[in-house]
């Protein structure tokens, strides 16, 4: 177990996704355990609160505030929680697993995705809280918004990327194109994506151990670049593993990866330079998020049923971690 | 889910002569012996007798390396005096783990009324056309159906290292064994036997890697992949699921209720 960080109970099986609440003292994990667990993030550390779904669960994240959150997953359900009750209220469905959902404070709208190739729109505080429903090329994997741009990145399968401009799709009541359609700068499977602070650009991560980082506007299309990245030398061959997981430093605008092979780097896109490895995890990384504050870095550590874990005992492993030391370390260098 | 027993046998653990220390393999009782002889052979000639040995085993004359030349003597009585050791803690814990937990005090007659009443009601019951459970289902889990706490809500806080609650036999998603304690990572989620109908197990076709490519199938992603096993497949209650409210479990645990 590596040194240093702070560890949480973790749920009983795979890790789907971390999100810390606005004022970064909540911690939400979601599980493939069919559960969503709220972490207090005091000392000593408490047990989390449980909610049970009747699925695994692949998203969750908050609303507005540290008590409102919504969750989906392989139930196709979109669902609205509210801490202070316990209540659960379903805004609607999907027709498949629900991949990812963001929520807009700006907007008050909940944008959701699913494998079942669609981007729905949600307003909670609405009748019906369905706003819109926009097809998509191939079943959606992940969303991500860059709020200084006002534009949300969609990942799906066959390397399709979409651009939306938020404010457009926010208050749409019927179908709109993507600002932009573009192809992954990856050969592979995109697995995770994370717009820049900035919302100049994103970084995506691919099955096949190679980062991209690409930037909105077209005419920054020459400076994209991609590069290689958690990959090792097991026994003479060079193992090539999946990144889950891609997380911008809220402050320092640099990024932290994850990948199957249990390892954390932090990348300074700038410098292209790689600014930290932390110490190899014991299992696959699942995901990762900082807190909006940018002090604390939550990790969970789980086998992501791909391969890459082949010890039956590591396969069982769930960790829910959280490094405080991430303030310091993504501080990009500075020439001297 | 009981707790495997675990039978320990008897081993005579490598342990070094000069010191009597034990040791957990025999690479360290070589080491550890050297240690404490402080004295490769070479250094014979100008040291007359061992440090941080037992009183009488600080000679020269035997010779000994890893557990190889131990005298004969002192392996059988080493021996017998370890077995005599373990022979009375095995004892000590079979009578602790077979002596039952009663008290043989007399029953006062409060109680034995009690009990009597209690019997009656059962008998009663039990000829009455229209039974009602009067045990709380699966242990001391509060009843989740058909009312109950709010359709997914667990209480807050459950103890550290113990089960929120006891997974429900029935339960659309076999849930794993708990999480530990923090830091101690959970044991892998076992699998919850069936009462209903078993959902036929078609094995999910997964890519193996492919020239060290951990994931070669460029169709499907690991997360699309692994929601196909059995473990985590979904049925919707409702077809359209159109006339479903709350979280969607009060349809499963229904249908747990009628079991019973």
């Amino acid at each position: 177990m590596s040194t240093g960080d702070l560890t949480l109970q973790p749920p009983a099986d795979g890790i789907s996704s971390l999100t810390f609440s606005p004022d970064s003292t909540r911690l939400l994990v979601s599980s493939w355990d069919g559960t969503i667990q709220l972490h207090h993030l005091v000392a000593p550390p408490q047990p989390p609160v449980i909610f049970s779904h009747p699925a695994a669960v692949l998203t969750a994240t908050f609303g507005s505030s540290s008590t409102v959150a919504f969750s989906g997953g392989l139930d196709k359900r979109v669902r609205q929680w509210d801490f202070e009750t316990g209540q659960c209220r379903v805004l609607g469905k999907h027709d498949d697993a629900i991949s990812s959902l963001v929520w807009f404070p700006e907007y008050n709208v909940l944008i959701t995705t699913s494998w079942d190739s669609t981007l729905k729109v949600w307003d909670p505080s609405a009748e019906t809280p369905l706003r819109s429903t926009q097809p998509l090329p191939a079943r959606a994997y992940n969303l991500s918004y860059a709020p200084k741009s006002a534009r949300l990145l969609v990942s799906m399968a066959h390397r399709h990327v979409f651009v939306y401009d938020v404010a457009k799709l926010a208050a749409a009541d019927g179908e709109i194109s993507p600002s932009q359609e573009r192809e992954s700068a990856l050969k592979f499977l995109t697995r995770s994506i994370a717009t820049m602070v900035d919302g100049k650009g994103w970084a995506s991560g691919s099955i096949e151990g190679r980062i991209a980082v690409e930037y909105f506007d077209p005419a920054d299309q020459g400076s994209k670049y991609a590069f290689r990245a958690h990959r090792q030398n097991v026994d003479g061959v060079d193992c090539v593993y999946p990144i889950n997981a891609l997380a911008y430093h809220p402050v320092h605008n640099t990024f932290a990866s994850g990948g199957s092979d249990g390892c954390i780097s932090i990348w300074d896109h700038n410098a292209k330079k790689r600014m930290k490895l932390y110490s190899k995890y014991p299992t696959s990384i699942s995901a990762l998020t900082f807190s909006p504050d940018g002090s604390k870095l939550a990790i969970g550590a789980s086998y992501e049923h791909d391969n890459a874990i082949s010890r039956p005992e590591d396969q069982g492993r769930v960790m829910v971690l959280i490094k405080d030391t991430v303030m310091e370390d993504c501080k990009p260098k500075t020439k001297a | 889910m009981g707790k495997k027993k675990r039978t320990q046998a008897f081993v005579i653990k490598p342990w070094c002569w000069y010191c009597e220390r034990e040791f957990e393999d025999d690479k360290a009782s070589e080491i550890e012996t050297l240690q404490v002889s402080a004295m490769p052979k070479e250094v014979e000639s100008y040291s007359t007798s061992l440090t941080n040995t037992l009183p009488g085993r600080d000679g020269y004359d035997i010779e000994i390396f890893g557990m190889e030349g131990v005298p004969e003597n002192a392996v059988a009585e080493w021996k017998s005096r370890k077995e005599a050791e373990a022979g009375t803690a095995a004892m000590a814990a079979a009578a602790a783990a077979s002596r039952p937990r009663q008290s043989y005090t007399v029953i006062p007659e409060a109680d034995l009324q009690a009990a009597l009443e209690q019997h009656k009601k059962l008998m009663a019951a039990r000829n009455n056309p229209a039974p009602i459970p009067t045990f709380p289902p699966f242990g001391a889990a509060p009843p989740q159906f058909p009312a109950g706490p709010p359709p997914g809500f667990r209480p807050p806080f459950p103890p550290v290292g113990v089960p929120p609650f006891p997974p429900i036999s029935n339960s659309p998603i076999p849930m794993g064994s708990p999480a530990g304690l923090p830091g101690v990572p959970p044991t892998p989620p076992t699998f919850v036997p069936q009462t209903s109908t078993p959902v036929p197990v078609q094995p999910v076709e997964v890519l193996p890697p492919k020239d060290g490519v951990m994931w070669p199938d460029a169709t499907a992603s690991p997360a699309e992949k692994r929601a196909q096993q059995p473990r985590y497949r979904y049925t919707s209650p409702t077809p359209d699921g159109e006339t479903e409210e709350g979280s969607g479990v009060g349809k499963k645990r229904k249908a747990a209720a009628d079991f019973l």
